[in-house]
């Protein structure tokens, strides 16, 4: 049982991770897709366009927190060991961080997916709408709720395990 | 153990509250409420102005502000025909009611220190009633207007700084060194930084400015050609004596009749030329260019060229009294070819010349057949392309514009087109035959070649003359009492047969003028609307055209051939302007009086009429007589209208002008071409390559859709 919810603690320490790298990916090259709305568009998707870019800018400064958080997560050994006091702060503290600006992203999305759609695209030549960002975004938000709770959860089972184990509160600096 | 859980469980409550707290608001909602428009007086951040767009990004809100940005151009004109009954007569300039400061700070550059609003002479200039005005002080118009409104007017300009260079320095300090922000061919800084808001909507303050208000509700063209895509006024453009010619041909009548009309004048000549221009006309029997290259053999002399465009004017032009004719007066009808051949007779008789100018025959005379004034004046010689088949240069009376209306009324970059290309290719042959000025594209050089081409006929060692340029009346003919105005080449424009006396280059709303800053205080932008509203009263017209009243006859006026009178140059300005400035007023009321400075102003014709001398008003009278056609913002034909002075651009155009490259690098290597530099293309098809490689298709398509909505 130790064994197992130990290993389970890891693997969503490193796909919390993995899910936060993929993010800072997508919202790096998440305008990519839109550069002509800028340049070939009307006046309406240029507008849009820098509604989106604004988006982009605070989404892509999340997914920076959320890596660091991540790091946070290596540095206190969380894919390795139970977390003692301040390790299962640093779990509350990165959860709750992910987790709810996930939830607001994933309010947001929808409305800008909902925005670009109702664009009038007729006057770009050879254009193809595309919403894979927007989708992959929605997805990886998701993923990142779940995850985050499920790693919140294990975090507490595997320190109360740790408790009842009759180990320290603070377990040396983690 | 369950009360050390209870604590921590505590804690982390508290951690949680504190983090979801911070956590809230990550990303903007696009639905959000629009945030509230910046105060007239905050230069907002590009940021700020981006989350303004933010909150119209739904779909009936935008569409909503489309509309009302179309819409606003007209209100705009229409703002001003309100302002018309409202407004007070243009005789009262007394201060209005309003909160005004006490003084001014004052941007104006022009990229030329004499031509800023400080004077800027070492010698002091001493006013009728003995006032000295010294090198630093204000020049005497400012310090006119200055008793006159009450205003004190401090000149920060950096005095060599040019308008441009000064427009990007002051918008990276938002505009804040300054109320008044003025200069040469900045309108289109003016449009697109007040439309982010640097400067004042002046829309939102006609009524202060009722003498403006008035000038604009007459003149609905120049409403519309200074207002910005979003319907704003943003400063006050300097608005050329238009419907009047500008520049004209000029040349030395005395050098074509000596030439062509009798033999006695001849000096033996052993300058020879090998002929590259192989002529572009058919409209004859014959063609004189190719008759002279036939009978060069290779080489052409003087007496073959002479010989050959003798025989080819009698034989073509029996009517003509005299051959000289074919060139001079309003007999003239002659083409590009007929002038090149002359030129070629010209450039090759530098002792009969010489001897016709001087007295003497001068070892080593260069004769110049044609020459601009000065190397920034190189377009000119672009110009001549007008009288190859009509091919436009310019649409507007600036070289930068480069843009005109084709005959369906659409915007063409005349400079990237393939017929503009291939006369370039003819500009070429001319240069390599030595009949254009060979500096006249060094902008290393800047020498004012009018001067030393024209002005220097009597000066020791002179050996350098030229025949003919493309320049402004007064100060062209005032330079050398020989210089007469010219008719222009004959040729088609368009599809017409016809052929005409025609010139693309006319007085035009410029694209200079001045603004006020939105980051001046209230009372400082109080104080600027009136300033900028005096110039358009009838006392600040006259002292912005010709010169504060002590330069004036008193009661008396100048009564120019047209039936118009004008405010008349006393005694003491004339004597002045020939003492201090060779008898250029223009120059003299520029960089001397401080009147005529490029800042907003509607400008009057009397001043140059009324110094106009030597052959001067018989060149006006020519080409009035003629008439030469011109351009004008209300021709019927797309081909014949001018263009606005410039272009509203918006944050889309500009950022799509920034991914391309069109721009000087271009026009810098038509004239290596033309010039034959070593660092030159080799070929028109490599020019042209330049251009679509920069991406003018683009750039085209961004100027077209700014001028379409600009003419909506």
């Amino acid at each position: 049982m130790k064994n197992y919810l130990l290993k389970t603690q890891s693997l969503l320490v490193y796909a919390l991770i993995a899910v936060c790298i993929a993010l800072f990916v997508l919202y790096l090259g998440f305008m990519t897709q839109y550069y002509s709305l800028f340049y070939d568009g009307t006046m309406e998707t240029f507008d849009y366009y820098k509604l989106l870019q604004v988006f982009n800018k605070e989404a892509f400064s999340l997914s920076l927190i959320f890596i660091a958080l991540g790091l946070v997560l290596l540095m206190f050994g969380l894919h390795k060991y139970r977390p003692g006091l301040f390790g299962l702060i640093a779990v509350f503290i990165a959860t709750v961080y992910m987790s709810l600006n996930s939830i607001t992203i994933l309010q947001v999305l929808p409305k800008y997916k909902n925005a670009y759609l109702a664009l009038d695209f007729s006057s770009m030549e050879d254009y193809v709408p595309s919403t894979f960002v927007f989708d992959a975004g929605l997805v990886l938000q998701s993923i990142m709720i779940v995850l985050s709770v499920l790693f919140a959860i294990v975090a507490v089972m595997t320190f109360v395990q740790r408790l009842k184990e009759g180990k320290p509160l603070v377990r040396k600096l983690i | 153990m369950k009360n050390h859980s209870k604590s921590l469980l505590l804690v982390l409550l508290m951690i949680l509250a504190v983090v979801a707290f911070t956590a809230c608001g990550g990303v903007s909602d696009p639905e959000a409420e629009p945030t509230a428009e910046p105060a007239p007086t905050e230069a907002p951040a590009v940021e700020e102005a981006a989350t303004e767009e933010v909150a119209v990004a739904e779909e009936e809100a935008v569409v909503e502000e489309a509309a009302a940005e179309e819409a606003a151009v007209e209100e705009a004109v229409a703002e001003t025909a309100e302002m018309e009954a409202e407004a007070v007569p243009a005789e009262e300039v007394a201060a209005p009611e309003m909160a005004m400061a006490d003084a001014l700070n004052l941007n104006i550059a022009a990229g030329n220190n004499q031509r800023t609003i400080t004077y800027q002479q070492a010698t002091p200039l001493e006013l009728p009633d003995g006032t000295v005005i010294s090198q630093g002080a204000l020049k005497p118009t400012w310090q006119y207007i200055q008793e006159q409104l009450g205003i004190q007017l401090n000149d920060v300009t950096i005095q060599d700084q040019s308008a441009g260079e000064m427009m990007d320095v002051s918008a990276a300090t938002s505009f804040d060194n300054a109320a008044i922000y003025g200069g040469n061919s900045i309108a289109e800084d003016f449009m697109s930084y007040g439309a982010q808001g640097y400067f004042v909507r002046l829309n939102d303050h006609l009524e202060h400015m009722p003498n403006f208000a008035a000038y604009l509700a007459a003149s609905p063209n120049i409403a519309k050609a200074i207002t910005a895509y979003d319907g704003g006024i943003y400063f006050v453009p300097y608005v050329a004596e238009i419907g009047n010619y500008a520049r004209v041909f000029d040349g030395r009548e005395t050098w074509v009749t000596a030439l062509l009309d009798s033999d006695e004048a001849l000096e033996a000549e052993t300058h020879t030329l090998t002929p590259s221009y192989e002529g572009f006309w058919d409209r004859n029997a014959t063609n004189v260019v190719d008759l002279q290259n036939e009978a060069a053999g290779g080489t052409l002399t003087r007496d073959v060229a002479r010989d050959t465009l003798l025989a080819y004017i009698a034989e073509t032009y029996p009517e003509l009294e005299n051959p000289s004719d074919l060139y001079l007066g309003e007999t003239a009808v002659y083409d590009m070819d007929e002038l090149v051949a002359l030129w070629r007779v010209i450039e090759l008789s530098p002792n009969t010349l010489s001897k016709v100018t001087t007295g003497d025959v001068i070892d080593g005379a260069e004769i110049t057949p044609f020459f601009v004034r000065q190397t920034s004046y190189r377009e000119d010689v672009l110009r001549l392309l007008n009288y190859f088949g009509g091919q436009r240069v310019h649409g507007s009376d600036s070289y930068a514009a480069r843009f005109y209306l084709d005959a369906n009324g659409e915007l063409q970059y005349s400079y990237a087109e393939d017929s503009f290309l291939a006369g370039v290719d003819l500009l070429k042959d001319l240069y390599e035959e030595g009949l254009i000025h060979s500096e006249f594209a060094d902008t290393s050089m800047t020498d004012n070649v009018r001067n030393s081409l024209y002005a220097a006929d009597d000066s020791d060692g002179q050996q350098q003359f030229g025949f003919m340029t493309y320049d402004w009346i007064a100060s062209t003919t005032a330079s050398n009492p020989d210089v007469v105005g010219m008719l222009p080449p004959l040729t088609t424009v368009g599809d017409s047969d016809e052929f005409i006396h025609w010139t693309e280059n006319t007085r035009v709303i410029k694209p200079d003028g001045w603004g006020i800053s939105t980051a001046a205080s209230e009372e400082e932008i109080n104080a600027a609307l009136y300033l900028l509203d005096y110039f358009f009263s009838d006392a600040g017209h006259i002292v912005q055209n010709y010169s504060p009243p002590y330069g004036l006859l008193e009661g008396e006026t100048y009564l120019a051939p047209d039936g118009i009178e004008y405010p008349k140059f006393n005694e003491w300005m004339v004597d002045a302007s020939c003492e201090l400035k060779s008898c250029d007023m223009s120059g003299f009321l520029r960089d001397f009086i401080g009147s005529q400075i490029p800042i907003g102003y509607q400008k009057e014709i009397g001043f140059e009429l009324q110094t106009t001398i030597n052959h001067g008003e018989e060149a006006w009278a020519l080409w009035i007589g003629a008439p030469v056609k011109s351009t004008s913002y209300e021709s019927e034909d797309p081909l014949f209208r001018l263009v606005p002075p410039v272009f509203s651009l918006t944050e889309q155009d500009t950022a799509k002008l920034g991914q391309l490259a069109v721009g000087e690098e271009q026009v810098d290597q038509i004239f290596l071409y033309i010039t034959g530099a070593e660092t030159a293309v080799d070929s028109v098809e490599a020019l042209k390559a330049l251009y679509v490689n920069a991406g003018i298709d683009d750039y085209v398509d961004v100027y077209r859709n700014a001028y379409a909505r600009m003419t909506e």
